[in-house]
């Protein structure tokens, strides 16, 4: 299995945090299906055939009084945020959530923490920001800082020539 | 034939309903190699198929799927909740829906 660290952390906040909500999509399309596409087919197959030119949001939740928008991220905080306008503004031509619809649409981005440049960007843009740090992030974000030290370039060369020494 | 397993079909939803799961070894044939590999893959009890009383298993290898449902173990949620899941693409390129509402 290869790392998948943005969804790990989507599905754990999904599963810790949205107990609530009365229906919780990891991995959601959005938007409308193309029309030339939705002219042309039954709409299960348009929805299939279409989903590679939609946008997708990590989680969106349906709760009694709104629908949220989540985009969880660990470092591209900016990303996420920049997303969620554009993710909210699709919700109401979703095919999916048609039946859900009409509730209020909120944003949120989920982070392990966030810089003042996003924190003051999704105060004016009404996204709402939330802490959310699994015990496993401080040694992935510490990696990932590591990454291009002396130290972790040389122990990853050795890594590689053990590797290499062995046919692997 | 034997119909032991949930199979997801790209593109078709497909609603399942899990009493317990865990994280296992298995060992597969590797399609392209045509030899035998040990690989980790997460193991879920299915006692409802599309809404109807069954007793499968749902074996997930795929990572992306995975960091969806795995999260569900903590804490006994997982039968708590029915779960739609839905295969899109295939290959290296498949990704996947994940709709969990609570069960009914």
């Amino acid at each position: 299995m290869t790392q998948q660290r943005e969804r790990r952390l989507a599905g754990e906040y999904a599963a810790t945090r949205l107990g609530q909500a009365l229906v919780v999509i990891q991995g959601c399309p959005l938007g409308p299906i193309p029309q030339a596409i939705a002219e042309s087919m039954p709409l299960a197959i348009a929805r299939r055939v279409s989903r590679p030119w939609r946008p997708e949001a990590d989680i969106v939740a349906v709760f009694g009084d709104g629908i949220e928008v989540i985009e969880c991220k660990i470092f591209k905080l900016i990303d996420g945020a920049a997303k969620l306008p554009l993710y909210a503004s699709l919700v109401g031509q979703t095919p999916e959530l048609q039946t859900h619809l009409p509730r209020p649409v909120r944003m949120r981005l989920v982070c392990p923490w966030v810089s003042i440049a996003v924190q003051q960007f999704a105060d004016g843009a009404s996204i709402i920001v939330e802490h959310f740090a699994p015990a496993w992030i401080e040694s992935y974000v510490e990696s990932m800082h590591n990454y291009w030290t002396r130290e972790y370039r040389q122990a990853r060369a050795e890594r590689q020539r053990r590797l290499a020494e062995l046919g692997l | 034939m034997l119909d032991n397993y949930v199979r997801l079909v790209p593109g078709v939803p497909k609603r399942l309903h899990f009493t317990q799961g865990q994280v296992v070894e298995k060992e597969i044939t590797d399609p392209a190699l045509g030899r035998g590999k040990r690989l980790r893959a997460l193991e879920l009890a299915v006692d409802r198929e599309d809404g109807l009383p069954t007793s499968k298993s749902f074996s997930v290898v795929s990572e992306k799927l995975a960091q969806s449902l795995a999260p569900y173990l903590d804490g006994g949620r997982l039968p708590i909740y029915d779960f739609t899941i839905t295969q899109y693409g295939s290959g290296y390129t498949r990704t996947y829906t994940v709709e969990a509402r609570p069960a009914g």
